[in-house]
């Protein structure tokens, strides 16, 4: 029991969100400063990479425009006529949750995705975003009319699903980017000279990439749900 | 430890500064330039439509010219052909004339030439005669009989050496 309690102990402080510093009185958890970290090193190298664009492209600028076109045309595919209206918010999810999720492989690093804060404030965003987006498209009234359909008694039942997307929607990825890492933490805490190379192989990178896609694509879907 | 706390205010913030951030330094600048790429594409696509369309003008054009060219040149050729032939009818017609004149000219000189030694002979002829006769009579003619010898000779005469033709 005392080893167990010991165990969890350490899990929480290798794999939860800590906090570090405070600014003004309000604390700031480790992976919200990881996240920062991330934020900055995305807007240095994009600055960085459009520093010289040309319209003959290097490596890294078409690299760059293929990301780009990829996260357009799957909005597209989705979401006809918004790829590009939403590439600023699709895009950024895609980036700054994709790296999030990766960034646990490296030592000392949690990842951002693992602190529910990140998930629910990204989930929140996506659920005003795609129910603004649907009333604006739909117009009030049917935008209302939309939660009485097919017939008026599913209401209720229409209003606690669309609430339900944004928990789903960041609990999911919490969930995955969480307990991969207290996996990983449980496996390093038990076989302390066993270097969990395949377990962080898994969660960190394949689970983690593919939680991006999974959250990125609901994001679209959501909006898309919402404004048709 | 709550799982929710003020860090959603942080995380909220990051999100939303990240998302001006990299729509101001990545997305619309690649966008920008993947736009201008595709309008210069556009472009040149535009441009190249058109120079071939000109230059298929162009060949028509000078397709049109070379016809005309070759029609000329056998315009040229075929007058030339008939000018060559008119002067050939000319020459041969000519030439024709000349030999014409040239034979009756030598038609007129045969016949003067012809009547000349026709005089000749026949003074030639009346001489012998003469000789002849005075040798045979021994005697000089008087000039009476010797006219009317004269006379008979050159009567009896043209029908051997040769009279009027």
């Amino acid at each position: 029991m005392n080893y167990i309690h010991f165990a969890t102990f350490d899990i929480q402080a290798e794999s939860g969100a800590q906090p570090i510093f405070e600014i003004f009185g309000w604390p700031v958890n480790d992976t919200i400063f990881i996240g920062w970290i991330i934020s900055l090193g995305l807007v240095l190298f994009s600055i960085v990479v459009t520093r010289n664009l040309a319209l003959r492209p290097g490596r890294l600028q078409n690299a760059i425009e293929l990301l780009l076109e990829y996260i357009i045309d799957t909005t597209e595919g989705l979401l006809p006529g918004g790829g590009k209206k939403f590439l600023p918010f699709i895009g950024t999810i895609a980036l700054y949750i994709g790296i999030s999720n990766l960034v646990g492989v490296l030592p000392l690093a949690k990842n951002p995705t693992a602190d529910l804060n990140t998930t629910v404030a990204f989930g929140l965003t996506v659920f005003l975003v795609s129910q603004g987006y649907g009333m604006q498209q739909k117009g009030l009234w049917r935008y209302i009319k939309g939660f009485a359909e097919p017939v008026f008694f599913l209401l209720p039942i229409n209003i606690i699903g669309e609430l339900a997307k944004p928990i789903s929607h960041s609990f999911r990825l919490f969930g995955n980017i969480f307990g991969g890492s207290v996996i990983i933490a449980l496996a390093a805490f038990f076989v302390p000279g066993f270097i969990p190379v395949p377990f962080m192989a898994w969660f960190d990178i394949f689970i983690g990439l593919v939680q991006a896609l999974i959250f990125t694509m609901l994001a679209i879907a959501y909006i898309s749900v919402a404004s048709e | 430890m709550s799982l929710l706390d003020h860090n959603i205010i942080w995380a909220t913030i990051n999100f939303l500064v990240l998302m001006y951030l990299l729509n101001r330094f990545l997305y619309s600048p690649v966008m920008k330039i993947m736009e201008e790429r595709r309008a210069k594409i556009e472009g040149d696509l535009d441009h190249a439509d058109r120079e071939r369309e000109k230059a298929n003008e162009l060949r028509q054009e000078y397709k049109t010219k070379l016809a005309g060219a070759e029609e000329e040149a056998r315009r040229i050729i075929e007058e030339g052909y008939q000018k060559a032939q008119e002067k050939r009818e000319e020459i041969i017609a000519s030439a024709r004339q000349e030999a014409k004149r040239e034979q009756e000219r030598a038609r007129v000189e045969i016949a003067r030439a012809q009547a000349e030694a026709r005089a000749v002979l026949r003074d030639e002829i009346s001489d012998l005669a003469l000789l002849a006769a005075g040798r045979f009579l021994q005697r000089k003619l008087t000039g009476e009989e010797h006219e009317a010898l004269m006379e008979k000779v050159v009567q009896e005469l043209p029908q051997e050496v040769g009279g009027s033709p």
